[in-house]
């Protein structure tokens, strides 16, 4: 090792408690990052795996377009290329002697079984006579029910029992990966079910394996080509809506990972403005023996890159670590018992590794060449004076990077919300560069104040003030709490959205029927007693949007003077009104906002939908506000029924006065094995509380993170800042200042930048907030953001804490203070 | 010793001082059996060449140290027997110190600074204010009063330092060559501003310092040599 390397080496592991700070927010940056990569792509894989394990080699459904009549015939199908096909008759029922299991069965032969390679029997797989009788069970089933090869089950079937032996067991896959906690699926002979409904050769769904680069394009021209016939195909697995649904979970965790970046830079950069000005009498004795400028840089970009490759090194494997703990309390699926899918690539590492390099230089060259600039003779004979510059430089900066964000608030309609997250940032940081001014600004009056009462108090004001080390506390403090409060804020907000979008919904029971008997729902729900207010509608997906087979929305066919009072968390310019419009026009349509800014549509313009090959031109005739509804438009029923043939809704809300359970129960029955579910709305709240669940623990692990990374910040600096401070604190000591003042000192200065930071941060949030919810708006998410007022308590009593932890500690250190060794100058 | 002078209160009497520190697994011995008292409005320079423990002297003689046998008498009580409030007491009011480099608080303005130790002692500023002025009138610094310790010159600094040190009318004042970072103008200034201090104010000084001329403003000179007092006696005029 040459002297130059061994002198980085040591300069490194002099001061351990920089070292362990520098790499440990490096590190904490870099796994959080690999992290969170390796996180998405197992939420990715892990849907994706559902789909393989769902549907194995086949990629289209097809079903038929008319949801009164099922039914399609194979034959009918126009001339298509596939590689692979498997047919199924479908029918639904119940345990005769449980009527609270409802059963799936699908019919098929059981050359198509084999064929469908996901399911696989266990035990002996070459069985297998599946006769008119003989049904195959999941192994789920066959542990959570105790049924065995050869056991018999007693299934009633559109009011009739039928008797069926079980012929085999298969891996829980496939057709299997439906089961659920109160129905599962047994897969039959075909001719059976055939007979039950009385059909010959007719079937419910096909599902096709197609090989081709463009399968959305293979499935458009697929409907064209059927457009005559009941058939229908369908992707088995969007891959762009599964991303769509982990979007959010994606840009959040992006998001904050960017203010941990901050975070980390802030603290770099400090760090190393310490190390330059440290090392002055180094680069001195270097300059001196004849070293270029260049050379002094290049040896402390060295040392930053050191840090870079250690802190990558570490924050690798800790990013392994992360990935499974980020993947699994973020895993979309764990409320259908699927676990995360994790697996590590390389490239993530690298990248990880890349990115620490990069983090770590980027972060430090500001101190480093601020070398070129240093008088050389004063550098070399050790008498330059280190002077902070004035904050106000910064304080104006500051001003400008929050008046750039108060414009890009105030014209993010017009540029679509696309600087939001800019205006993010440059609020952020702004606010951080605002601070040292701020705290001047804020202490004056106040040393004013305690300056004849309590003379240790003015002693701490000017310290927090005006030492450039507090003042960085406070800064980090500050980030900590805005990006703690911001965190909750969003858990909150999200978790009352999602309460809201069903809460303020004026039903107790939500019945969706995806029977083939609509006809009979309709009339039983019409029939119903004792009930207050029913609202029916027709959830109408795949719709297309002036012929684009890309641009798709959501439409919910409505009887619009019926509608009103729906659910108060829709926000209308006027509901009655808007509602009345659609009652008066039967082709017309209430678009949600974000569909009309999607389609750059507004009130009196027109658009052609599509749908099952049929098309119809619209009207706007007024906007509404879905929020975390998303994409939701009203059309009125009549059009669907006249138009597009759909006869009966499919979406019932029923509101009762009487015993909900009561009604439930009796809806149940009445609808038992025919493919309607019946929810009540807070089973509907729970649902969706449980489905935000990883959302909001991973934003909350993030809140931790950055709370770690914040709190040992401020704590290593608390300390490195008496470690600094030391020579002043000796000559106060000088002038008197005994050891229980001197602790005294640092906890008060610990407690006043805890409460500037509070102060600070807490009124902060306030604006980010705003600006917050600007970027939600860009991101399609119509939220309306709550202040997490019940957070503030908490926030303030572990930032209290951790001053109070700190400041003990640098108390206790400063126990050893040799008065004499800081203020000798021998 | 002039026989007013001897008619003068001990104000601080070192009794058979030892110091030594441990370098390097060995033991040094810096300061050996001293032996020697201060009296009121005596103004002491302690001199001899590098090492020889004058700055150590000074220290011990400030409380800032403990000898390692032997006790320092300030004000007829011993060091040894007070704790570490009582000796903060002491040096907050009883004392002042001046340093080479000053030992100003960098964030603190010159006002402030001069009225730190009273700060400290949660006295009241405002009762203060007749003194502060005085004081900014006696170091010629009245209109740097608001400026920080950065904006000063090197002799500027060492007036505020001097400043503070008179604040509560300590009883001695304890110079560590507080001219050695100066030009000869302003060590030369400073050194006048002592024998005002010692002279007008009758405050007893003792420096460290290795400047004869420096010396030749006060009127004792204790020489040490390797940790002994080599010769104590007074000034010679002229």
């Amino acid at each position: 090792m040459n002297i130059l390397n061994k002198y980085l080496w040591k300069s490194i592991i002099e001061k351990k408690g920089r070292m362990i700070l520098l790499l440990m927010s490096i590190s904490l940056s870099v796994a959080l990052l690999v992290g969170t990569l390796g996180a998405i792509k197992s939420m990715t894989d892990s849907i994706s795996d559902v789909y393989k394990n769902s549907y194995g080699d086949f990629n289209v459904g097809l079903v038929s377009s008319n949801r009164e009549n099922p039914f399609f015939n194979t034959d009918n199908i126009k001339e298509f290329n596939f590689t692979e096909n498997i047919k199924i008759l479908n029918i639904g029922g119940y345990l005769s002697d449980d009527n609270a299991r409802e059963i799936r069965i699908y019919g098929m032969s059981l050359s198509d079984f084999k064929s469908f390679n996901v399911m696989k029997l266990t035990g002996n797989d070459d069985l297998i006579d599946l006769n008119e009788d003989g049904i195959i069970i999941s192994q789920k089933t066959s542990d959570e029910y105790g049924l065995n090869i050869g056991d018999e089950i007693n299934v009633t079937i559109l009011g009739k029992s039928y008797t069926y032996e079980i012929k085999g067991v298969s891996i829980n896959r496939g057709l299997f990966t439906e089961d659920k906690k109160d129905s599962f699926v047994v897969i039959a002979n075909k001719d059976m079910v055939s007979e039950i409904y009385g059909l010959k050769d007719l079937y419910t769904q096909e599902f096709i394996s197609v090989d081709v680069e463009n399968l959305e394009e293979w499935v458009n021209k697929f409907n064209k080509d059927n457009k005559d016939t009941n058939i229908i195909g369908y992707k088995l697995y969007d891959e762009e809506k599964a991303a769509a649904g982990i979007n959010m979970v994606r840009n959040s965790m992006f998001i904050i990972l960017a203010i941990v970046f901050l975070c980390t830079i802030f603290l770099i950069y400090n760090s190393f403005n310490l190390i330059v000005l440290e090392r002055v009498p180094v680069i001195g004795t270097f300059l001196s023996q004849g070293a270029t400028r260049l050379k002094v840089i290049k040896i402390l970009l060295k040392e930053s890159i050191a840090y870079g490759l250690i802190g990558g090194i570490i924050g690798n494997l800790l990013g392994m670590v992360f990935i499974q703990f980020l993947a699994n309390i973020g895993n979309p699926l764990k409320s259908m018992g699927v676990e995360a899918i994790v697996d590590y690539e390389t490239y993530h590492f690298i990248l990880g590794f890349a990115f620490s390099i990069v983090l770590s230089v980027v972060s430090s060259i500001l101190p480093i060449i601020k070398i070129r600039k240093l008088p050389i003779k004063e550098v070399i004979l050790n008498t330059m004076s280190v002077q902070s510059k004035n904050s106000i430089y910064t304080f104006f900066i500051g001003i400008t990077l929050i008046c750039i964000s108060t414009v890009l608030h105030y014209t993010a309609e017009v540029s679509n919300y696309k600087y939001s997250v800019i205006a993010i940032f440059s609020l952020i940081i702004g606010i951080i560069l605002i601070i040292p001014k701020l705290v001047q600004l804020t202490m004056e009056p106040l040393g004013r104040l305690f300056r004849n009462t309590k003379g240790i108090l003015v002693v701490v004001i000017n310290n927090v003030s005006t030492s450039k080390l507090l003042l960085n506390n406070t800064r980090l403090l500050t980030i900590s709490i805005i990006v703690m409060l911001m965190i909750n804020t969003i858990a909150v907000s999200f978790s009352n959205g999602v309460k809201d979008v069903y809460g303020k919904m004026n039903c107790n029971i939500i019945v969706t029927d995806k029977s083939h008997v609509p006809n009979l729902v309709n009339e039983k729900i019409l029939n119903l007693k004792n009930i207050d207010k029913l609202y029916m509608s027709n959830r109408l997906s795949n719709v297309f949007v002036n012929g684009n087979e890309n641009n798709k929305m959501l439409i919910e066919a409505i009887t619009p003077n019926e509608w009103v009072g729906w659910n108060d968390y829709i926000k209308y310019d006027n509901e009655e009104e808007t509602l009345q419009k659609l009652q008066l026009n039967n082709e017309g349509i209430i678009l949600s906002k974000k569909t009309a800014n999607k389609n750059n549509l507004k009130e009196g313009d027109t658009l052609s939908i599509s749908y099952n090959n049929k098309e119809v031109k619209l009207i706007v005739v007024g906007l509404l506000d879905s929020r975390m509804l998303g994409d939701f438009n009203l059309v009125n029923i009549k059009m669907v029924k006249e138009q597009l043939g759909l006869m009966y809704p499919d979406s019932y809300y029923i509101k009762t006065n009487d015993d909900v359970e009561e009604l439930k129960e009796l809806l149940e029955k009445d609808f038992k094995g025919i493919g309607t579910s019946i929810v009540t709305k807070s089973e509907m709240q729970e649902r969706n509380n449980n489905a935000m669940e990883p959302t909001i623990n991973l934003l909350k692990v993030f809140a931790y993170i950055i709370f770690i990374i914040g709190g040992v910040g401020v704590a290593s600096n608390i300390i490195m800042s008496f470690i600094q401070r030391k020579r002043d604190i000796a000559i106060i000591s000088v002038l008197g200042l005994n050891k229980r003042q001197r602790g005294l000192l640092f906890f008060l200065e610990g407690l006043v930048q805890a409460l500037l930071a509070l102060c600070i941060g807490t009124i902060a949030v306030f604006g980010l907030n705003i600006i917050l919810t600007d970027y939600l708006k860009y991101i399609d998410l119509s939220l309306i953001l709550e202040y997490p007022v019940e957070s503030i308590l908490p926030a303030f009593i572990t930032v209290i804490l951790l001053m109070l932890i700190t400041s003990v500690t640098a108390a206790l250190k400063s126990r050893n203070l040799s008065i004499i060794n800081e203020i000798r100058y021998e | 010793m002039s026989a007013m002078e001897s008619m003068k209160n001990k104000i601080i009497e070192a009794r058979g001082i030892f110091k030594s520190f441990t370098i390097g697994g060995k033991k040094l011995e810096v300061l050996k059996n001293l032996n020697f008292s201060v009296n009121e409005g005596e103004f002491v320079s302690i001199m001899g060449p590098s090492g020889c423990g004058k700055s150590t002297l000074l220290y011990l003689l400030g409380g800032l140290d403990i000898p390692t046998q032997g006790e320092v008498i300030f004000n007829s009580n011993s060091y040894n027997t007070m704790k570490e409030k009582d000796m903060s007491l002491i040096r907050r009011r009883q004392l002042g110190f001046v340093f080479q480099f000053y030992n100003l608080v960098p964030n603190l303005n010159v006002e402030d600074n001069i009225l730190l130790p009273l700060l400290l002692d949660d006295k009241k500023p405002k009762h203060y204010e007749k003194d502060l002025k005085k004081i900014l009138d006696i170091i010629g610094l009245n209109n740097w009063r608001k400026h920080t310790p950065r904006e000063l010159s090197g002799g500027q600094q060492q007036r505020v330092a001097i400043a503070r040190a008179l604040l509560f009318e300590p009883k001695l004042i304890l110079a560590d060559e507080p001219i050695g970072n100066l030009d000869s103008k302003s060590g030369d200034e400073i050194m006048k501003l002592f024998k005002t201090i010692n002279k007008e104010f009758d405050k007893t000084i003792i420096q460290v310092t290795h400047s004869n001329e420096s010396a030749n403003y006060g009127n004792r000179i204790i020489y040490l040599r390797d940790g002994v007092i080599e010769k104590d006696g007074a000034v010679k005029v002229g």
